[in-house]
């Protein structure tokens, strides 16, 4: 139906009038040709509409190849999600979960690093885990695997990170103390360095690392330091301990 | 973007800001004058100045809607092959004085096609200069100049895409029983009426447009209730509104019909900003023509 606009000419009204008056100075109409300015948006034409939406499906079919096939190529096991902290599991079950998985001998040839820190164990798998990754994932360790996450860096390792509640506990830090509990005729070599205040113990073979943890763990140790158990060099391994 | 309409001596007013998400109403209510003097540039002034200054309005575009009373309105044939202007010349000499065409301004709008008639709508020349003068004063801007039912028309045509029907109905529940009822097919205005009606019972005090379909509607309304309007049928929608909040006589319109029936809310179809009341705030349907031009 016609506008009644009487801004207009007197006289047979068209069915649109579109007069208007203006008297705003200079500035206020630059601004109203950019903010005011009536914009009436137009239905997208049929054919538009058919093409939106082909190429809807065809970003949607594409957004789902890529979350099904590439993303696990890139990152197979879901890096960035952190071990389950929500599951009620104590000291003592970490412990002998991962005691477990130490005596394991299909699964801890290929260890190259086990380190606890304040948050979480991480044992670092070097890439020849892979063939046995999914003995590694189902296996069940004390309970301890179905809060552990495993994460694979950049094609390299594989990182087994399994919760872990360090605190610091200044009266058992005495380094003597720690050798002696340890036991030293495990022990090879000892050293501190100063500058990083790290102690460091070179003990005699790697199979006697799960009666190191036990000693530690059995003192009250484990959880006081940031420990990382290291192959080498040679045939004998390297454990040192940081204070958090 | 400042609409006013004005109903007698109350002039509602409605505020709204464009936005990405749609238009967002930022201030609606009304103003009330014990009296007003339409043919007074500083009255205008006075009142766009006001709201202008309330709502602190950075760029003041108005839209302005005039009461139906604050003009008058005739009907007269469209003579084929006759130069329109020469004809309303002398139709208005037969009819007015000769100083007529000073005081008012006609604006002819023809029905739809099969009628050869148009509704002339004479705006006093004064009233309008009044508008214009006070909105050059104040260095502002008037987008639309309209009348009251039509303003409607063009709020349910904006926000309730009434095009979209075949034919509705825009009915205007005004005081004192005084209804107007503009009746749309094809996009033509078919005939305009203006009734009093009480309790169920019609009165017509006049009518432009065609006979038949005036003759139809009232026929049709007579068979309905008060508030009943399903034997109401001539077209696929009806638009309905009231110039007082809370209506009762709305209210229970609404409550009684079907879905043919739409109440004319602005407050249910634009985004308004509630920072004073909780309740669902009476917009007048009229201040809608302030969206006129804008997809909402």
């Amino acid at each position: 139906m016609f506008d009644v606009n009487l801004l207009g000419e007197p006289g047979i009204q068209p069915k649109v009038v579109n007069t208007s008056l203006s008297f705003l100075d200079e500035t206020q109409k630059e601004k109203v040709d950019t903010k005011y300015k009536p914009i009436e948006k137009k239905p997208p034409a049929k054919s538009r509409i058919k093409s939106l939406i082909i190429i809807g499906l065809i970003i949607t079919g594409l957004t789902a190849i890529c979350l099904m096939y590439l993303l696990p190529l890139i990152n197979p096991n879901k890096s960035i999600e952190k071990p389950n902290y929500n599951l009620e599991i104590s000291q003592n079950e970490i412990v002998s979960g991962l005691i477990d998985l130490l005596l394991n001998n299909k699964l801890n040839q290929e260890i190259d690093l086990i380190e606890f820190n304040i948050d979480e164990i991480n044992i670092i798998y070097n890439k020849s885990i892979n063939q046995k990754i999914k003995e590694l994932e189902l296996n069940d360790f004390y309970g301890i695997n179905k809060r552990a996450k495993i994460y694979q860096a950049k094609k390299m390792n594989y990182i087994y990170r399994i919760p872990w509640f360090g605190r610091s506990n200044p009266i058992n830090q005495e380094f003597s103390n720690i050798k002696k509990i340890i036991g030293e005729r495990f022990i090879l070599s000892n050293s501190y360095d100063f500058k990083t205040d790290t102690f460091s113990l070179i003990v005699n073979e790697y199979k006697n690392i799960v009666s190191i943890l036990l000693r530690l763990h059995d003192a009250d140790i484990l959880t006081n330091f940031n420990i990382k158990i290291q192959s080498g060099p040679d045939e004998f391994s390297t454990i040192s301990l940081k204070p958090f | 973007m400042l609409a006013i309409a004005q109903s007698g001596n109350k002039f509602h007013y409605i505020n709204w800001i464009p936005t990405i998400n749609g238009p967002v109403v930022d201030g609606y209510g009304v103003k009330t004058y014990e009296q007003t003097n339409l043919s007074s540039t500083q009255f205008f002034k006075s009142l766009f100045n006001e709201l202008v200054e309330q709502y602190k309005i950075e760029i003041p575009i108005i839209n302005f809607s005039l009461d139906m009373d604050s003009v008058h309105l005739s009907e007269c044939f469209l003579p084929e092959n006759t130069h329109i202007e020469n004809y309303n010349s002398w139709v208005n000499s037969l009819t007015y004085d000769s100083e007529f065409s000073n005081r008012f301004d006609t604006f002819n709008y023809p029905f739809d096609g099969n009628q050869s008639k148009c509704l002339n709508i004479h705006l006093p020349t004064q009233i309008k200069q009044s508008i214009i003068n006070a909105v050059k004063q104040s260095q502002y801007e008037i987008r639309f100049l309209s009348l009251g039912i039509f303003s409607a028309e063009t709020s349910a045509k904006i926000l309730y895409k009434s095009n979209n029907y075949k034919s509705f109905l825009i009915w205007r529940i005004g005081r004192f029983n005084f209804n107007e009822i503009l009746y749309i097919k094809d996009d033509n205005l078919i005939c305009y009426l203006r009734l009093k009606r009480i309790k169920g019972v019609c009165k017509l005090h006049n009518y432009y447009g065609d006979t038949k379909a005036t003759d139809k509607i009232l026929k049709q309304l007579e068979k309905c209730s008060e508030s009943n309007l399903e034997k109401l049928k001539i077209t696929d929608k009806i638009f309905i509104y009231s110039i007082v909040e809370n209506s009762s006589e709305i209210k229970n319109i609404i409550s009684e019909n079907n879905a043919d029936i739409e109440h004319l809310n602005i407050a249910n179809k634009i985004k308004i900003d509630y920072k004073s009341s909780s309740k669902t705030p009476f917009i007048f349907a009229e201040t809608g023509l302030g969206f006129r031009g804008f997809d909402v």
